[in-house]
């Protein structure tokens, strides 16, 4: 059988493929593979479950959370627009009588130690005030107001009977008779009463100037005289 | 060792969140993202739980793939990538001028790929990373650069380093 000769160049082949280089590039492609540990999957599974139920509650959280910040921002933005501009206006002093000093009743002796310190203090800041404002211009300062150091005291007050007063005549004889009684009222719920003189020609004159009063205006003062 | 094509209707299924597809290419895959794992950390476990976080990632976000036939690519990056960060800590590219050079000149052996296997394993932590980006997974020096938080130049020697001590411990596993 004839003998067939390989190619000249086969040696070089040879030893270049024993070249360190090319036996790394052919190797690395045929690096044995390794097993990972048996239940991976599951862990993973279990994983994609938990991740899955997780998922959706941050996207509705995020939502949510950014809803509640834009109307925020809108209302803010709204006050902001709406607001009018105020100046701060520094308060001079702040007047506080207190309730107790305050009384109905002339004859008692009241405790006014606490409100002349209030005005005492309220005098003072008002003068210091006035001072201030005073320092450059070349005004004539008037002389502080004097409160005096009386208890604020209120009137009466009775809405139905104004006032009434008896009439008091001197009797010759030394005993003081009241001859007549006047009320004075607002006359809104009295009744009106008309006296005839049954089977008379003649009315009594005084009786109809007196209707004639209460029957013009109904909100009117009235004044009734009474004799006794 | 690596899966070129994978099957397009396990593709569009894995792609409708089909759990059992999803496993079907859990299966598929598995080896191949594992060695990655395994051979940039050097540690069972630590190669387990990043494997594990890899896929979740993997089927969460493949809703974004763009390009579904590059799904094996983008799956070796995810899982690199968190290998990576997770062996960041302790990668160190050491200085080469400071090193002693255990090359031989004349290489004149044959080795096989588990003695390959072994070298690799042996190398220091930033050489062989760089080593298997570039010359395993087919990376270039850029997108290796990227990945590992150095420059492209620092890439290049660090590859040359880890072929240099490849070289010798190749050498010396086969004296053995």
């Amino acid at each position: 059988m004839k003998e067939l000769n390989p190619k000249s160049d086969l040696w070089s082949k040879i030893e270049s493929r024993r070249d360190f280089e090319n036996q790394l590039d052919g190797l690395v492609k045929k690096l044995p593979t390794k097993e990972p540990k048996t239940n991976l999957w599951d862990q993973i599974d279990l994983k994609l479950d938990q991740e899955k139920r997780v998922f959706p509650i941050w996207t509705y959280v995020s939502i949510a959370v950014s809803i509640v910040l834009i109307m925020a921002f809108g209302v803010t933005l709204y006050n902001v627009n709406k607001a009018p501009i105020k100046t701060e206006t520094n308060l001079i002093s702040v007047n506080s009588i207190p309730k107790k000093n305050i009384s109905n009743e002339p004859e008692e002796e009241l405790a006014t130690t606490s409100t002349n310190e209030e005005l005492k203090k309220i005098e003072e800041t008002t003068n210091e005030f006035s001072k201030e404002v005073n320092k450059g211009s070349k005004r004539i300062l008037l002389e502080p107001i004097t409160v005096p150091n009386k208890p604020f005291l209120l009137p009466k007050q009775e809405l139905k009977l104004i006032s009434e007063s008896n009439i008091i005549l001197n009797n010759p004889k030394g005993k003081a008779v009241t001859m007549h009684k006047v009320s004075i009222s607002w006359g809104l719920n009295e009744k009106k009463k008309i006296r005839t003189q049954f089977g008379s020609t003649y009315p009594d004159p005084s009786l109809t100037q007196q209707l004639g009063r209460a029957s013009k205006n109904q909100n009117s003062i009235k004044i009734k005289f009474n004799k006794e | 060792m690596s899966i070129q094509k994978l099957d397009s209707d396990l593709i569009q299924k894995v792609l409708k969140q089909d759990r059992s597809a999803q496993f079907q290419l859990f299966e598929l895959t598995k080896r191949m993202l594992y060695s990655v794992c395994y051979r940039i950390l050097v540690d069972e476990d630590e190669a387990n739980d990043v494997l594990q976080d890899a896929y979740v990632e993997i089927f969460q976000s493949l809703k974004n793939l763009n390009h579904p036939e590059a799904l094996i690519s983008w799956m070796k990056t995810i899982t690199i990538r968190k290998a990576i960060r997770q062996s960041k800590k302790r990668i160190r590219f050491e200085t080469i001028e400071n090193i002693e050079n255990e090359t031989t000149e004349d290489f004149d052996s044959w080795f096989d790929a588990d003695v390959l296997d072994q070298a690799i394993q042996s190398l220091p932590d930033g050489a062989r990373a760089v080593f298997l980006l570039i010359s395993v997974e087919g990376y270039s020096h850029k997108e290796s650069a990227k990945l590992l938080s150095i420059s492209e130049s620092t890439s290049k020697s660090q590859l040359h380093y880890a072929k240099s001590l490849l070289k010798a411990r190749i050498t010396k596993l086969l004296q053995a």
